[in-house]
C-alpha cells in the first residue's frame, strides 16, 4: 500500500529503528573498531591490526565453544523441540483429561532462569545432591557421577536442564497447532481402525510439519544466544567442557580483560552467525512448503 | 534509486566514526584530581569484595563512626560478591559514573596496572602523616609502593593456603599434624580406610587448587624458578613443576580428595569441612571468619604445607597480603584516606581482629580476644623465612593457565605433563604485551 | 500403546459403552506415564520449597527427607535480609516500562513494515533480523561504554533502554507476520475511505493485532524479568538492582547457608508460579495465539 504520505512510514519505524540503532547497530559497529585493538577495559586503546584475528584462528578454547556450541543445539533440538512435540502427542490424546499436566508441564517456563540454574546445581551436585542420592538409594551407585564436574557428562547435563525448562513450552505451541488439525479428519481415520500410534504419526505430524521448522528456528536461535544457565551453572569448565561461544565471550572480556580480542571474537561469531541466516534464507526461498489449513 | 544507496553509505560512514570516537574518548581517564574537602556535603564510596558476614559488618559501624567525625560526609559501602569483584565488578566500577573513591586492591602486579591506568592516587603525604603514625611497619608497605610512592595502605594478611584439620576428627583416629608430604599421605590413607573423606576442597573457581600448586612449585623449584615459570620467562611444564604437579595427582589417584572437587564452589567446600563432612581441607587464613560465625564450637587447626623433596624453601608461607587504594579520580581523595586512617586505627583494628581478619597493623592483637588460630597464622606469616605468592597475583592470563592446569590434575582428566604442556601450548599463544 | 476398539461395531467416539479392558489398561498406563512426567517437573520444586524448612546437615545429609518442622518465619527472613523488595520493585518497574516500549514501537514498525512501501523498508527489516539472530554478548562492551557515555549508566534507564532495543527485533517479527496473514483489502478500504497512516495505526491496526501484542508481550515480560548479564554490568548501586542480580549476590552471600538460601529461592518463585496457574490460559493462549498466525 502507498503511504497516505513521504514521511509517515519513517515516522512508524523510527522510533524502533533509533532504540535499535543505539542498542545494537551503534554497539555492533564500535565492536568491529574495537577488534582491531588492544585494550583492557581500563588502560589506553592500542592499534594493533589483525592480530587479534590471527590469534583467534589458532584459539583452541574458541574452537572447542563452537564444537559445544553445536552440540548444545543437536542436544536441545532433541530434547526441547523433540521432546515437547512428543509430549504434544501425548496430551492432545483423544478423550483424555490433560490439562494439569499441561499446566504443569509449562511451569519451569516460568521460572527465573537464576533460581533453575542454582537449584539444579544442587540437584547435581555429589554431596546432597537428589540424584546422585537417589541412585545411592535405589542401589545403583555405580551411576553416580560427579554431573557437572566431569567433562563427560557436563554439557549433557546441562543440555537436560534445558530441555526441563522449555520442553513444556514447544508443547504448548505444538499442542495448539495439533488442535486446529480437524476433528473430522480423525473421527474418520479412527473409524477406519487407525489406532492413536497412527494418527499421530500418519495425520497429525505431517499437518504441523510448518510449525515443526518455526519450532526449530526458535530453538536454534535461543540455543545461540544461551548464557545464563551455563554462567551461573558452570561458568564453562570443567576444563573447557561446557564453554560455550558466550561464555567465552564473557571470560575473555571480564576475567582475561581483553576487550579488543573479545571484540574479535564477537564480530567472527557475528559473521558466523549471519552467514548460517542468510544459509537458511536462501534454503528456505527454494523448498518454501507452507502447509495452511 | 540512487539516493538510498548512498544514504545507506554515508549513514554508515558517519555511525563508524561517531562509533570510533566515542570509544577512543573513554581510554583516557579524566585529569581532574581536585580535591575539594570543604564546600558542601558529599559522599564518599567505599568498594570492596564481601570478606564474609563477619567483616562486611565492620565496615557498617566503621561508616557509622567516619560519619560522626565527620559530619556532612557520608560514606556509601559497596560490597560486592568477592569472585564478581575481583573480575568484573571493580573495572566495571572503575570506569562507570560512580567511581569509587576508595577501593580493595591487592599488591603487585594488580596495583601496578592500577597505577599505570590512573586509577590509583599517590598517597605518599598522607601515609607519612598524622592519620598513620606508628600504625604500620614500613614492611607492610612491601608491593605497595612504586618508584618511592605510595599507593596503597595495607589491610590485611592473609595466609592463602593451610590445610586446616578437625580436631575431633583427628584424634578420633589417632593422627597427628603431619610434617613431611610422605606423613600427610599416610593421613589421608588411615582416614579413608576408616571411611571418612580426608581432603574437601570446592575448585569450581580454580583458585583454591591452584593456589596449592603455587605452593608446591616453589616448594619443588625454588621461589625465583617458579616465579619466572609464572611470568614466562621459563616454560612452564619444566621437570620440577611436573613433579611439582605429581602431588597432586597422587591425590587426585588415590581418592584422598573428594571427587566434586572441581564442581564443588570453594564456599560449599568449606561448608562441609565445618559440618565436619571431611578432615581436612586446604584453604586460607579467612576459614576462621566462617567458622566463627557458622560453627563456633568446632576445634579446628592447621598445619602448613608439609615438607617436601625440592629446592625450595620448605619452611615457605604461601600468602598475600591486601590493602586499600584511593581512586586517582576520586574528587575527595583526603577524605578517602581519612577513612583509610580511621581503618587503621586502633579501634577498628580490634573490630577486624575480632571479626576474624589478620590486620597488618603494628600488633595487631594487643587488648583483642582474638581466635588463637588467626593469631598463629599471623605469626607463621610474618616470621616466614620466604612469602609466595599464589600465581594469580603475579600473572593473571598465565596463573589462568595454570590454574587450568592444576585443575584438570586434580579432576583426575590429564596427567602433569599433558595438562602442563598445554598450558604452556597455551601460554606460548598468548601476545606479547 | 494401541487402542482397538474394533471388535464391537462401532462404538460412538464419546459413548459410554462398554470399554474392553485393554482399553481400560492402556488408560492406567497412560496416566501413570504422565503422572511419572509431572513428577520429574514437580520435585525439583517441591524439593526446593521444602528445604528452606531443613536444617543445614539435614540437607546434606538426607536430601529425600521431609522436614520436622515448618518455621515460616524464614521465608520473610530471607526476604529481609536479601533486600528483596527494592529488587522486586525494580524488576517491575524496568520490565513494564520496557514491555509498554516495546509493544508501542513494535507494532508501529510492524505496521509500516507490512503495509506501506516505502523505500529502506528492506533496509530496516534486515536490520531488525540481525537482532533476531545475535547474542547480546556480541557487542554488550561497546553497548555498555555508550550508555555510559549517554550519562544513564546505573539507572533505570540503563536497563530499559536495552531492553526495548533487544525486544524490537522479535517483536517486529512476530507483528509483521501475525500483519501479514490479514486480508489486505481490511486496509485498502481503511485506506479509500481517506484515512491516513497513523490515524490506520491507532485506530485499525492496533485493536487488531491483541492478540500477536499478547504474544509480544509474554515473551517480552520473560526476557526483561530474567535478564540477569547486562543487569550486572550496567547496575552498581544497589537501589536499582533488578531481582536476578540481587537473587544472585544473595546465593553468592549465603552460599554457606542453605536453608536461607532456598528460601529466598522459594519466596521469589512461588508467587509467579501462582500467578501463572491462575492466569495459565492467557499466558498460555497468548504465546500460541500470536506464534500460529
Amino acid at each position: 500500500m502507498r503511504p497516505s504520505s513521504r514521511w509517515t512510514p519513517y515516522l512508524l519505524v523510527g522510533p524502533a529503528v533509533l532504540f535499535f540503532a543505539f542498542v545494537v547497530g551503534l554497539p555492533l559497529l564500535g565492536t568491529i573498531w574495537m577488534s582491531f585493538t588492544k585494550w583492557s577495559g581500563t588502560n589506553r586503546m592500542r592499534f594493533i591490526g589483525i592480530d587479534n584475528f590471527t590469534r583467534a584462528i589458532h584459539d583452541t578454547v574458541y574452537q572447542r565453544a563452537y564444537l559445544n556450541t553445536f552440540l548444545y543445539i543437536a542436544a536441545t533440538l532433541v530434547l526441547e523441540v523433540a521432546v515437547g512435540f512428543a509430549l504434544a502427542g501425548l496430551v492432545s490424546i483423544q478423550g483424555k483429561r490433560t490439562l494439569w499436566y499441561r499446566i504443569t508441564f509449562f511451569i519451569p517456563v516460568m521460572l527465573l532462569m537464576v533460581v533453575i540454574a542454582v537449584l539444579w546445581s544442587f540437584i547435581y551436585s555429589d554431596d546432597g545432591g537428589l540424584i546422585n542420592s537417589f541412585l545411592t538409594g535405589i542401589g545403583r551407585s555405580d551411576l553416580r557421577r560427579v554431573w557437572l564436574g566431569d567433562p563427560g557428562t557436563a554439557l549433557l547435563a546441562v543440555s537436560v536442564v534445558s530441555g526441563w525448562i522449555y520442553a513444556g513450552f514447544y508443547m504448548a505451541i505444538f499442542y495448539a497447532a495439533l488442535q486446529r488439525v480437524p476433528k473430522s479428519l480423525l473421527e474418520a481415520a479412527r473409524l477406519d481402525g487407525a489406532s492413536e500410534w497412527d494418527l499421530f504419526f500418519k495425520i497429525k505430524a505431517p499437518l504441523v510439519r510448518g510449525m515443526t521448522e518455526v519450532a526449530a528456528l526458535l530453538c536454534i536461535t535461543g540455543a545461540f544466544q544461551s548464557f545464563d544457565l551455563f554462567y551461573v551453572m558452570t561458568k564453562g569448565g570443567p576444563d573447557h567442557a561446557t564453554e560455550i561461544i558466550t561464555t567465552y565471550l564473557v571470560s575473555t572480556v571480564f576475567v582475561d580483560h581483553e576487550v579488543g580480542y573479545g571484540a574479535a571474537l564477537s564480530v567472527i561469531m557475528t559473521v558466523v552467525v549471519v552467514g548460517l541466516g542468510l544459509f537458511y534464507a536462501r534454503f528456505r526461498r527454494e523448498g518454501d512448503v507452507d502447509v495452511e489449513y | 534509486m540512487r539516493s538510498a544507496r548512498s544514504f545507506t553509505r554515508v549513514t554508515g560512514v558517519v555511525a563508524v566514526a561517531i562509533a570510533g570516537l566515542a570509544l577512543t574518548a573513554c581510554g583516557t581517564s579524566s585529569d581532574t584530581s581536585n580535591d575539594s574537602t570543604s564546600s558542601g556535603p558529599f559522599t564518599i564510596r567505599v568498594a570492596m569484595g564481601s570478606t564474609g558476614e563477619a567483616v562486611d559488618g565492620v565496615f557498617t559501624k566503621l561508616k557509622a563512626a567516619y560519619e560522626a567525625k565527620y559530619p556532612g560526609r557520608t560514606v556509601e559501602i559497596v560490597i560486592q560478591e568477592n569472585d564478581t569483584y575481583e573480575t568484573i565488578g571493580l573495572n566495571n566500577l572503575l570506569t562507570s559514573r560512580n567511581a569509587p573513591d576508595v577501593y580493595f586492591e591487592r599488591p603487585g602486579t594488580r596495583l601496578a596496572t592500577k597505577v599505570d591506568d590512573g586509577y590509583a592516587a599517590d598517597i605518599t603525604d598522607a601515609v607519612n602523616g598524622p592519620g598513620f603514625t606508628g600504625r604500620f611497619d614500613p614492611a607492610a608497605y612491601s608491593g605497595m609502593q612504586i618508584d618511592g610512592k605510595t599507593y596503597m595502605v595495607p589491610w590485611s594478611g592473609d595466609v592463602t593456603n593451610v590445610f586446616w584439620f578437625n580436631k575431633a576428627i583427628f584424634t578420633a583416629n589417632g593422627l597427628t599434624p603431619p610434617a613431611t608430604w610422605d606423613e600427610f599421605l599416610a593421613v589421608c590413607s588411615k582416614l579413608k580406610a576408616a571411611g571418612i573423606t580426608p581432603l574437601v576442597d570446592g575448585n569450581k573457581d580454580k583458585w583454591p587448587i591452584g593456589s596449592i600448586a603455587s605452593h608446591l612449585a616453589e616448594r619443588s623449584l625454588g621461589n625465583d624458578a617458579y616465579v619466572a615459570a609464572i611470568k614466562g620467562e621459563q616454560p612452564m611444564n619444566s621437570a620440577g613443576m611436573v613433579a611439582a604437579f605429581d602431588n597432586l595427582q597422587t591425590l587426585a589417584d588415590n581418592g584422598y580428595i573428594n571427587k566434586s572437587v572441581n564442581a564443588l564452589p570453594d564456599d560449599q567446600a568449606t561448608t562441609q569441612f565445618l559440618l565436619g563432612k571431611a578432615a581436612m581441607i586446604g584453604i586460607g587464613s579467612w576459614l576462621v571468619s566462617d567458622q566463627i560465625t557458622q560453627a563456633p564450637t568446632l576445634q579446628i587447626g592447621y598445619f602448613n604445607m608439609p615438607t617436601l623433596p625440592g629446592s625450595g624453601d620448605q619452611k615457605s608461607v604461601l600468602g598475600v597480603s591486601t590493602g586499600f587504594v584511593v581512586n586517582a579520580n576520586s574528587e575527595h581523595i583526603s577524605a578517602g584516606t581519612d577513612f583509610l586512617a580511621l581503618m587503621s586505627a586502633p579501634e577498628a583494628t580490634k573490630l577486624f581482629a575480632e571479626a576474624g581478619l589478620t590486620p597488618m597493623t603494628v600488633d595487631p592483637f594487643a587488648g583483642v580476644k582474638a581466635d588463637p588460630n588467626t593469631v598463629s597464622l599471623a605469626t607463621l606469616l610474618s616470621s616466614a623465612p620466604t612469602k609466595v605468592t599464589p600465581a594469580d597475583n603475579i600473572d593473571v592470563k598465565r596463573a589462568d593457565e595454570f590454574y587450568g592446569a592444576a585443575a584438570a590434575v586434580i579432576g583426575g582428566l590429564k596427567s602433569p605433563q599433558e595438562a602442563l604442556d598445554a598450558a604452556q601450548k597455551r601460554v606460548e599463544a598468548l601476545p606479547k604485551s | 500403546m494401541s487402542t482397538d476398539v474394533t471388535t464391537e461395531s462401532r462404538v460412538p467416539p464419546t459413548g459410554r459403552g462398554r470399554r474392553s479392558a485393554r482399553a481400560t489398561a492402556s488408560s492406567v498406563l497412560f496416566y501413570a506415564v504422565m503422572t511419572a512426567i509431572s513428577l520429574v517437573y514437580l520435585i525439583p520444586l517441591l524439593w526446593m520449597v521444602l528445604s528452606s524448612f531443613k536444617s543445614q546437615s539435614q540437607i546434606f545429609d538426607s536430601p529425600w527427607s521431609l522436614p520436622t518442622s515448618f518455621d515460616l518465619s524464614i521465608l520473610g527472613e530471607a526476604w529481609r535480609r536479601g533486600g528483596l523488595g527494592t529488587y522486586v520493585l525494580n524488576s517491575i518497574l524496568v520490565t513494564t516500562i520496557s514491555v509498554v516500549g516495546i509493544l508501542l514501537f513494535g507494532s508501529m514498525a510492524a505496521f509500516a513494515l507490512s503495509r506501506l512501501k516505502f523505500r529502506l523498508r528492506g533496509f530496516f527489516l534486515v536490520f531488525l533480523a540481525l537482532g533476531l539472530l545475535l547474542p547480546v554478548q556480541a557487542y554488550f562492551v561497546a553497548q555498555s561504554t555508550l550508555l555510559d557515555r549517554l550519562r544513564i549508566n546505573d539507572t533505570r534507564w540503563a536497563l530499559i533502554v536495552p531492553y526495548i532495543g533487544l525486544g524490537l527485533s522479535l517483536a517486529v517479527y512476530l507483528l509483521k507476520a501475525y500483519l501479514d496473514s490479514l486480508p489486505k483489502e481490511l486496509f485498502e478500504c481503511a485506506r479509500m475511505d481517506g484515512c491516513g497512516d497513523v490515524r490506520m495505526y491507532f485506530a485499525l491496526v492496533f485493536p487488531l493485532i491483541k492478540p500477536g501484542l499478547a504474544t509480544v508481550a509474554v515473551f517480552s515480560i520473560l526476557g526483561a524479568w530474567n535478564e540477569f548479564l547486562l543487569a550486572t554490568l550496567y547496575i552498581q548501586s544497589d537501589e536499582y538492582k533488578t531481582i536476578p542480580v540481587g537473587l544472585l549476590a544473595f546465593t553468592g552471600k549465603y552460599s554457606t547457608d542453605y536453608p536461607m538460601l532456598f528460601a529466598a529461592l522459594s519466596i521469589v518463585t512461588i508467587p509467579m508460579v501462582a500467578i501463572y496457574v491462575i492466569f495459565h490460559r492467557q499466558v498460555i493462549n497468548g504465546i500460541t495465539e500470536g506464534t500460529l498466525r
